[in-house]
């Protein structure tokens, strides 16, 4: 239905009128500006697609389609790469201003201070939280900037072989897989110990068997084993091999080390826990971190501390000449736009929760699991798998109940039940062939966690 | 635009200036011109043997990077550790204290295939 | 001033009812994993507040003016967009949660990609890489991989001399070396020199179209056939389908890989640089290439396929950016089938418009009509001492973004170019007083060329000094303590 007088599309102000005007400036009709395109196939009658909707219309059927999905739980006990935190109510009012939201990249410094002196502030709060030299300002997720950090490594050392431990998360392996696999590199993974951890005797083998690029290790690891980076960088080092250390779980820079203290030449992880919603997946946010020696070799985009030309502090993107609209070919990665406003978010959050909200969260955190853990211990139908691992905010346990039934005593709880992990995945534990991979953050309160444990009990 | 009279030059932008049996190489003042403010110089491996024509290091400045070749065969001997320090000598005295490496030739009649100042001078030619 | 240098210790901004002792969680972890407190801003909340907002305030957005950047599609980011993305239904959804919790974000999906499908011609689509040059190089895996099991003697892949930067740098990324295709007088690709570089060693042609001078490819049935014939694929870089959305579909015109970006076509918002997403379609015998997972419909639900035994694997952790896939979700279905043409249609209009009032005083690259964006040179007026980028910064204090500059650059006929591209956002009156503003400073750069030369005078900061900011690294706060 047609209402006369006025423009069919809002977002279209030309009126039809302004069009004739303009053709008549130009000097040419339509068809003859598209006479190119005729004589290629053309999209006879229109496209396919149904009439477009108003935007009460439009309110409908997204509440139609949203109501299809469960309702927001509470809290979640499903880790595994997203994580369900507090977001305070100052951060999406902040990250979502139109100053920052309706940008472009920050080509043009003297109109972009707001986006570059941000994105400065995230490549500071990452620098301090992973203690290394030097951040980007953002990469897609913690896979692929797992998968670049493999990339760089092998620029630098030139060997066509990387080790990954097996207990990295298995969607970050496939993508690290994915992004090596046309330059000949071998990918090969080293096994885990009874504790959970990386076998240090394992990866001594591996290294000593021949040249290798890099050693990729997580920490927390994918099934919540915190691993002994130092121990660990130690052995690599001993070889002409880089070490990248990686994080599924942002929220745990606020309690564990990484980076320069535990021997590590690169960072990589996903900054999701910082004021991210889990979004069923993206977009979250690829945290990238490394030392001032490799500067050329890394990837990403990075905002610099500079002076206009009246001496006054500004902020501009520098080393660009690693980039792809410079070196093409040659550069560091293809990256063009990154998660930049997803990282100016993490700055706000990280602004908001601060020095003693960040560390008083990860043990809050820590502490929650292990209540979590006890309580489900305590009702014999669920015992950890890796008795002497340490662990942070997730854990692996065997279980007597089977997943379906999980799920359907967890309904009544506003919660996201655990994730039931594939046979096979960890070692089986006697008279409880299933096993979960169990998280805790800030939001399970006790009041929530009395009645998960009743319902599994 | 500088030339340096006693100097070879190379199609893309490369000077070599003979000391014995030694090459002193740079590139010129026309291709630091191009190059915008310089803000660094890639390493260069001391014992790497090249042929004429192979990647010798790579330049950047703020707007763009440049590949810089060997304009003759040899190994390298020596390399100008001041400007990987100050990349700018690179731009205030591209055929002096912004030499980038010495070379030992290993075939010294090379140079005689590559152009003159005045024939470079000419080349480039704005 | 940073957030560092408003900290005063033990001021904060968060409030959360904790419930567990901080010492207890702190000794869960042993000490050899254990870091001491991080260092990170104390400030209030209302320090905070004042402190991004002011940031915010100083940045230019869509919301604020008109960007007239060639090939980024800066269109209005329509808000119900916003609103509907936010929505908690959407956001607090985990990926790895059951299926029957998440069928209304995977009919979203499922939906988006029937829509693209349509749009574009092409027969399936992932909707997993984050942002074009993400896109670009899932599709460029996924003509390795098809090589690697057809033709792996075809190592080799032809770029046009005026194509992106991430196109080469995708292609290098995907294991392939880079051939270079020049362009011809009339602006397209050289038909010669295709003729002579398209052999068996080659694995596809990269193509944007229109190109990146705002022209239709006039000669892309014959490119297709020819590329076809001799055994190699075609490459669509999506990155400005905006001209041609309704009027011609890429895969009707032969090409078997597409990638699109829904931050600049389908009005997501740019967010500063990302997220976006690129969902990139193929030709059917190239589905079973694609990453994993696809949402795909079986029974009457929506599922997320991965058995597919032949996909390159993953290009990251999770199925793409879905609040991004939310916004253009939305987008595709309010505009519908009259709304996207009708979008291309006045994007097209206005870009020749634009270049009708400005070629006499900056003339465009080629001379013909232009499709949504057109390239115009500065070239001539060095003669005053004034460079393009003089011109750009000038135009910051009539209050509009530069256009794009300096690309594309392939000489000698795109040369000290700039790249505008209205979209069909802007008004009549938006570009009458944007072309009023160039032709201000065009007589500026002959009678004052000062005035350009120390552009820009209203903003912010004036010029930065970059070369200062390469020689002086600092990019962290830990990095200014330590230089001093």
């Amino acid at each position: 239905m047609q209402n006369t007088g006025r423009n069919r599309f809002p977002s279209i102000p030309s009126t039809s009128d302004e069009q004739l005007t303009m053709l008549n400036s130009v000097g040419l009709t339509f068809e003859d500006i598209i006479s190119c395109v005729q004589g290629n196939a053309c999209v006879e009658g229109g496209l396919h697609l149904p009439d477009g909707l108003t935007e009460d219309q439009m309110v409908q059927e997204w509440d139609t389609l949203m109501s299809r999905n469960s309702p927001a739980k509470k809290a979640s006990l499903m880790g595994g790469g997203a994580y369900m935190h507090f977001i305070p109510a100052v951060v999406p009012h902040l990250a979502g201003q139109p100053g920052f939201v309706t940008a472009y990249t920050p080509y043009q410094p003297e109109l972009s201070q707001g986006t570059l002196q941000s994105l400065f502030e995230y490549q500071s709060f990452i620098v301090e939280l992973t203690d290394m030299e030097l951040s980007n300002c953002s990469m897609y997720d913690g896979a692929s900037s797992a998968a670049e950090a493999m990339l760089m490594a092998h620029r630098i050392k030139h060997a066509p072989r990387i080790l990954v431990a097996a207990s990295v998360n298995p969607a970050y392996l496939a993508t690290v897989r994915t992004y090596v696999e046309p330059h000949g590199i071998a990918v090969e993974t080293i096994a885990t110990d009874e504790s959970g951890q990386v076998s240090r005797t394992e990866l001594e083998r591996l290294l000593a068997a021949g040249p290798c690029s890099a050693v990729l290790v997580q920490s927390p690891n994918y099934v919540g084993v915190i691993e002994d980076l130092s121990a660990l960088g130690t052995v690599v080092h001993a070889h002409d091999t880089l070490f990248v250390e990686c994080f599924t779980e942002a929220m745990a820079l606020g309690l564990l080390g990484y980076g320069i203290g535990t021997g590590a030449d690169i960072v990589v992880g996903d900054g999701q826990s910082l004021g991210l919603p889990m979004s069923f997946g993206g977009p979250h946010l690829g945290v990238f971190a490394t030392l001032k020696k490799f500067n050329r070799e890394f990837p990403g985009r990075i905002v610099g501390e500079s002076v206009d030309t009246e001496g006054r502090q500004a902020y501009v993107m520098t080393l660009r000449a690693r980039e792809q609209d410079i070196r093409r070919e040659k550069a560091t990665s293809n990256i063009c736009s990154n998660h930049a406003l997803n990282a100016i978010t993490a700055a706000v959050y990280l602004g908001s929760v601060g020095r003693a909200g960040f560390r008083a969260l990860a043990c809050e955190n820590a502490a929650k699991l292990q209540n979590l853990v006890q309580a489900l211990e305590g009702s014999g139908r669920f015992s950890r798998v890796f008795k002497s691992g340490p662990v942070f905010n997730e854990m692996a346990l065997a279980s007597s109940i089977a997943p379906d039934e999980l799920r359907s005593r967890l309904a009544p709880v506003p919660v996201v039940p655990p994730l039931a992990l594939p046979r096979g995945t960890v070692p089986e534990v006697a008279g409880m062939p299933y096993s979960y991979l169990v998280c805790a953050t800030e939001l399970l309160k006790d009041a929530l966690l009395e009645q998960v444990v009743a319902a599994l009990s | 635009m500088k030339i340096q009279e006693d100097a070879r030059y190379a199609k893309s932008d490369e000077w070599v200036r003979v000391e014995g049996q030694v090459g002193v190489v740079g590139i010129s003042d026309y291709a630091q011109d191009k190059l915008g403010d310089i803000v660094f110089v890639g390493e260069i491996a001391v014992g790497s043997e090249l042929k004429a024509g192979d990647l010798l290091t790579s330049i950047e400045s703020v707007k763009a990077a440049s590949d810089i070749y060997s304009p003759v065969s040899g190994k390298v001997v020596e390399v100008n550790s001041e400007v990987v320090a100050k990349p700018e000598l690179v731009n205030s005295d591209a055929f002096g204290a912004g030499w980038l490496a010495k070379i030992e030739l290993s075939d010294p009649a090379e140079v005689n295939s590559l152009m003159s100042a005045a024939e470079y001078a000419e080349y480039r030619k704005e | 001033m940073t957030l560092y240098d408003k900290s005063v210790a033990a001021r904060c901004a968060f409030s959360f009812s904790f419930e567990e002792d901080e010492a207890r969680g702190e000794s869960c972890v042993p000490e050899y994993a254990r870091a001491s407190v991080k260092a990170l801003p104390e400030v209030s909340e209302l320090d905070l507040v004042r402190h991004f907002t002011n940031l915010a305030r100083v940045n230019y957005g869509v919301d604020t003016g008109f960007y007239p950047l060639g090939s980024c599609t800066m269109k209005y980011n329509p808000k119900i967009n916003e609103r509907l993305a936010a929505d908690p239904r959407l956001t607090m959804r985990h990926p790895l949660d059951d299926e029957s919790d998440n069928q209304g974000v995977l009919q979203m999906e499922f939906e988006l990609k029937e829509s693209l499908k349509e749009i574009t011609g092409m027969d399936d689509f992932t909707l997993q890489p984050a942002c074009g040059a993400h896109g670009e190089l899932t599709g460029m895996l996924i003509i390795h991989a098809y090589m690697r099991d057809h033709d792996p003697r075809r190592t080799r892949v032809l770029i046009p001399d005026s194509a992106h930067g991430t196109n080469p740098a995708s292609a290098s990324m995907a294991g392939f070396q880079v051939v270079t295709v020049p362009s011809d007088g009339r602006g397209g690709v050289d038909m010669e020199a295709l003729d002579r570089l398209m052999d068996d060693t080659v694995a596809a042609i990269m193509l944007t179209n229109p190109n990146t001078v705002g022209l239709f490819e006039e000669n892309i049935t014959r490119i297709a056939e020819l590329v076809h014939a001799r055994g190699g694929l075609l490459y669509y870089d999506g990155a400005n389908l905006n001209a041609l959305m309704g009027l011609i579909r890429p895969g009707d015109l032969g090409f078997d890989v597409v990638h699109l970006n829904l931050h600049k076509t389908f009005s997501t918002p740019h967010g500063g640089g990302g997220p976006g997403a690129a969902p990139v379609g193929v030709k059917q015998f190239l589905a079973e290439y694609l990453p994993v997972p696809i949402v795909v419909s079986r029974d009457g639900r929506y599922t997320l396929d991965s058995d597919r035994p032949r996909s390159i694997g993953r290009m990251s952790a999770f199925y793409g950016n879905t609040s991004v896939l939310a916004r253009a979700f939305v987008y595709i279905r309010m505009m519908g089938r009259d709304g996207l043409v009708a979008a291309s249609r006045a994007a097209v209009i206005n870009a020749n418009y634009v270049k009708s009032l400005l070629s006499p005083y900056y003339p465009p690259a080629y001379d013909r009509p232009v499709m949504h964006e057109t390239v115009l040179s500065a070239k001539g007026y060095d003669k005053y001492g004034v460079s393009l980028l003089d011109i750009a910064k000038r135009l910051m204090d009539y209050g509009y973004h530069p256009p794009t500059i300096y690309f594309p650059h392939f000489p000698p006929h795109a040369e000290e170019v700039m790249m505008i591209e209205p979209t069909e956002s802007e008004s009549k009156e938006t570009l009458d007083a944007f072309c009023d503003a160039l032709i201000k400073i065009s007589k500026e750069a002959q009678e004052q060329p000062d005035l350009l030369l120390s552009a820009p005078h209203n903003t912010v900061v004036t010029r930065v000094n970059e070369t200062y900011a390469a020689r002086h690294l600092v990019t962290s706060q830990r990095d200014k303590k330590e230089n001093g």
